[in-house]
């Protein structure tokens, strides 16, 4: 089973993005994904709980296809960041956390403590739009929470250092690392597997904004062992969140 | 059939690469059916232009088969038109420039024209790459500086290389719209179905499939391409004729 950890819904003019449910679901029928996680980019760049509600209502329809992620555009909505992690779980059954940081408004700051303590408590990944020097920071504040580092190192702005986010996941068991990025680095997929193993590498696309086939092949194509890659394109989210699939 | 327009071989100073020579190349063409590669020593990017060249004749003189000599320069140690009628005779089928932060010149300069003009009269693609690679962390060189170059010299094909988002693709496909004479190398694109959105912009013949292996995963832009919402005849004309056009190399 292919899961993709890292997709988008909705309409956004700072991404170019345009693409609802099924249009999503009809990609990755395409691409053979059975399960995407996806975050609403209403509640990323405009109105938090407008954004998850909207999602709320395509995982009422598409929830066997669809996981959700709770969306946090920033840490400094504080309570009501956690309180809206705690609704949307119990109110929409989503499954993990998306957060969002720009390096203006860094996500360092002392605010992001409890809402990954909150994660954490209700046993959520957090998909953090984070720096690698971001994530060392706050995997010591908050070691239990299980964060997955968006794009890889590829934050901010895609031009990347996997090395360094390969080196700071060494040093934090509970942080992973997520294949959704516009590097296509020859040999960084190996190095990361070599390195923290393959249990701790999540897939994601990033689809709608990046194209799904190019960031499958670069999973598929890395010289990596079948049972490696079957860990990476989905048994390892699955394992997170406590699906059964036989990656696991 | 794949013919690589991007490939090079040699160092990268920034990270160790997985493949260096030219076997580790040929090895990777193997492994994702890449039969045919445009190749540039990445020394020529860095260091001594003469040597790189050298290296690129003597790897690719030894696989004529699957390799094809595209040459660099610069105007340190005598870039110009003299070097690159050489550089053809020698059996360069392109060159490459690296102009701003990479090799200290601007595009308008006066050596950029002389080669682009020479290209031009040599029958042979001047390549121009606005980053070398996705993952540069440089900022790339602007799109308007190779559109006024191919705008400047209409009768020499000049290769964009290395646009990615969605500003530069639209400028891109701008540009082309404009320059009959600007194609699209495409290894540094990542949206969504870009390939079609960019035929549908521009058509077929202007798109060239490339890797920028070994600094890329080649089974990126392989997908690309294999998974692109076009017709047949313009995934072929993509991944094997249009280069072979450009470069002036039998198919």
């Amino acid at each position: 089973m292919i899961i993709d950890a890292h997709v988008h819904i909705g309409t956004s003019q700072f991404l170019q993005i345009d693409a609802d449910a099924a249009q999503l679901v009809a990609i990755a029928d395409e691409v053979g994904f059975e399960r995407i996680f996806v975050t609403h980019v209403t509640a990323l760049y405009y109105a938090m709980r407008e954004g998850n509600d909207a999602l709320g209502a395509d995982l009422a329809r598409w929830g066997d296809r669809l996981i959700g992620y709770v969306t946090i555009p920033t840490h400094r909505l504080g309570q009501d960041a956690c309180d809206e992690i705690r609704r949307c779980v119990e109110r929409y059954g989503m499954r993990g956390v998306k957060m969002y940081s720009h390096p203006e408004s860094p996500i360092t700051e002392a605010s992001a403590t409890a809402i990954l303590e909150t994660a954490a408590d209700l046993k959520l990944p957090i998909l953090g739009h984070f720096t690698p020097t971001e994530c060392d920071v706050l995997m010591q504040r908050v070691p239990e929470a299980r964060i997955l580092m968006a794009h890889m190192g590829g934050q901010p702005y895609a031009l990347g250092n996997w090395h360094l986010a390969v080196e700071v996941a060494e040093r934090h068991p509970n942080l992973h690392l997520d294949t959704a990025t516009s590097q296509i680095d020859n040999g960084m997929i190996e190095h990361a597997v070599a390195r923290i193993g393959a249990d701790r590498i999540v897939f994601g696309t990033d689809t709608p904004l990046l194209d799904p086939w190019v960031q499958k092949a670069k999973i598929e194509g890395a010289a990596i062992d079948e049972s490696a890659k079957r860990l990476i394109l989905g048994g390892n989210i699955a394992r997170l969140v406590g699906f059964k699939t036989d990656a696991v | 059939m794949r013919f690589d327009a991007n490939a090079f071989f040699g160092h990268w100073p920034y990270w160790p690469l997985p493949q260096t020579d030219g076997q580790g190349v040929l090895r990777l063409m193997d492994r994702h059916g890449i039969e045919r590669a445009a190749i540039t020593s990445l020394r020529g990017l860095h260091g001594d232009w003469h040597e790189a060249n050298a290296e690129t004749f003597e790897l690719a003189g030894n696989h004529p088969d699957r390799l094809v000599p595209i040459g660099c320069m610069s105007p340190m140690r005598e870039g110009g038109a003299v070097a690159l009628r050489r550089l053809v005779e020698n059996g360069a089928r392109g060159v490459r420039l690296y102009p701003s932060l990479l090799q200290g010149y601007s595009l308008a300069s006066p050596f950029a024209d002389e080669v682009t003009v020479s290209a031009g009269e040599l029958g042979i693609p001047v390549i121009v790459a606005t980053r070398p690679m996705m993952n540069f962390r440089f900022a790339p060189l602007p799109l308007a500086h190779v559109e006024s170059l191919a705008a400047r010299h209409p009768r020499t094909t000049v290769v964009l290389s290395g646009p990615n988002y969605l500003s530069e693709f639209r400028a891109a496909c701008e540009a082309m719209s404009r320059c009959a004479n600007l194609c699209f190398e495409i290894a540094c694109m990542q949206g969504f179905q870009a390939v079609a959105r960019l035929v549908e912009a521009v058509g077929a013949d202007r798109v060239l499939f490339g890797t920028g292996m070994p600094l890329h995963a080649p089974a990126c832009n392989v997908a690309k391409i294999d998974h692109a919402r076009i017709e047949p005849d313009q995934r072929k004309a993509i991944a094997w004729d249009n280069a072979c056009r450009v470069f002036g190399v039998s198919g």
